[in-house]
């Protein structure tokens, strides 16, 4: 897609003209999915069907493919949910369709919600749903830095939202998280009240997954060779304590590229602020991370 | 209801299976265009790396479940698959390692719009690759319900 989805926008329909039991054994086999009441006419029957009826995932995943076509292969749909409304007798028509509902900015993307479904030939809607598709801004694809080697590109940096908070996610802090990470760094009989001074780096919502901030380094079209933690840095005000609730923000303050010995080395560095329950800063941390790729082999 | 109740929360066997670029490329073939579904064309198997269909990580998330070994509840005279909802995290390529857990996350009694007796089930299935990333969720749900009176 190279242009911007606009609201109320329709979706290129996906037509099939006729569903046959072909249609069935791909998808049975595709899926491993072999209900005889998709293929056998008697089973259909017994279930009180006029015949057999083709599978609901797979209207999903038409759904899903009209989507795709129309967004373009460079966006992500990030969700897709559909009801089974009514079943679709092999040998009927079907049409896919799809309405713009809402876009929303977000960083370097554009979050595009639709409402969806699937019509028989009579014009009902057997299949009703809504998607979430995840774009890329034009202005922010890494078109001419990655073409030319450049990992650390300016849309690279906008994507991870350089200078700005990229996101925060709050952690309630337990006598038992505590006691465990003693547990995990050979101090099993320290004070399970009071976190060691290596746990204030563990709360990282990036590192643990709790935010999925990085999903554009999955645009680097270059082979992974390595990477891993670069370096941690903490600045304690006060010590964490069980009972804590601490909300962990973190902001991207630098994104760089150096030559390393598994390839060429692309940094992250972030920084995190830890504050309790009132809005005290408790810490701050400087967390770095670094990807290696081979810039002489792509992906795909 | 309540030994049904007694099945929330059950998980089946996690399964771990290696995303081949031939079964993309049955799933490409089973959802490409043409008369029909039916390919118009060949369909390449997609090299190592390609990033595969939203829904392929779990097609079918009941399929998937009963593969795992979970028990999906028929408590009612018809069962049928009700809807079915993905949320996609990260991208599925061909040759990711996936690990795939099903648990059953919700059972609930409703009734139809004319008053029969009808249970819903949802089935989550998650799936992680081989960097320890939550990929995507699947749900599948499930509704059973009485026939009507003939």
């Amino acid at each position: 897609m190279t242009v911007i989805p606009q609201l109320a926008e329709e979706i290129p329909p996906l037509k099939v003209a006729t569903t046959t039991l072909a249609d069935v054994v791909r998808w049975s086999g595709a899926v491993d999915d072999y209900t005889d009441v998709h293929f056998d006419a008697a089973a259909a029957a017994a279930r009180g069907l006029p015949g057999p009826v083709v599978n609901g995932p797979w209207k999903a995943a038409l759904l899903a493919r009209m989507l795709q076509d129309w967004a373009g292969e460079d966006a992500t749909i990030t969700r897709l949910a559909c009801q089974y409304r009514r079943p679709d007798v092999v040998g009927g028509a079907l049409t896919c369709g799809g309405r713009v509902t809402s876009v929303t900015p977000d960083g370097a993307h554009l979050v595009v919600e639709c409402d969806v479904w699937v019509t028989d030939e009579q014009g009902t809607k057997t299949v009703t749903g809504s998607a979430t598709v995840r774009l890329r801004r034009p202005e922010t694809k890494a078109t001419t830095g990655q073409a030319s080697g450049a990992l650390a590109s300016d849309a690279l940096k906008a994507a991870l939202r350089l200078g700005t908070e990229a996101g925060r996610f709050t952690y309630e802090v337990s006598a038992r998280d505590i006691a465990r990470f003693r547990e995990a760094i050979g101090d099993p009989t320290g004070d399970p009240q009071t976190a060691p001074p290596t746990y204030f780096a563990v709360l990282d919502p990036v590192e643990r997954r709790d935010l999925q901030l990085e999903d554009v380094l999955d645009d680097v079209p270059y082979v992974r060779t390595g990477g891993g933690n670069a370096f941690n840095e903490v600045e304690y005000v006060r010590p964490i304590r069980a009972g804590d609730v601490i909300t962990v923000a973190t902001t991207y303050t630098e994104v760089y590229e150096r030559d390393g010995r598994a390839g060429r080395l692309l940094f992250r560095v972030r920084t995190n602020e830890l504050f309790d329950a009132t809005g005290a800063l408790v810490a701050r941390t400087r967390m770095g991370h670094v990807l290696a790729f081979d810039l002489n082999r792509t992906r795909r | 209801m309540d030994e049904l109740r007694t099945l929330l929360g059950a998980v089946g066997t996690p399964r771990t299976l290696t995303v081949q670029g031939r079964d993309v490329q049955r799933f490409l073939a089973a959802t490409a265009a043409g008369s029909g579904a039916a390919a118009t064309r060949p369909i390449p198997a997609p090299a190592a790396g390609s990033i595969v269909p939203p829904t392929f990580f779990c097609p079918d998330p009941l399929v998937a479940a009963a593969e795992m070994g979970l028990p999906r509840p028929r408590p009612l005279s018809r069962t049928i698959d009700g809807g079915s909802e993905w949320e996609i995290y990260r991208p599925v390529r061909v040759g990711d390692t996936l690990t795939l857990v099903a648990q059953i996350a919700g059972i609930t009694q409703r009734t139809t719009q004319d008053g029969r007796p009808m249970v819903l089930t949802v089935i989550e299935v998650r799936g992680w690759n081989q960097d320890g990333f939550l990929v995507g969720v699947a749900r599948g749900t499930s509704v059973s319900y009485e026939e009507r009176a003939s």
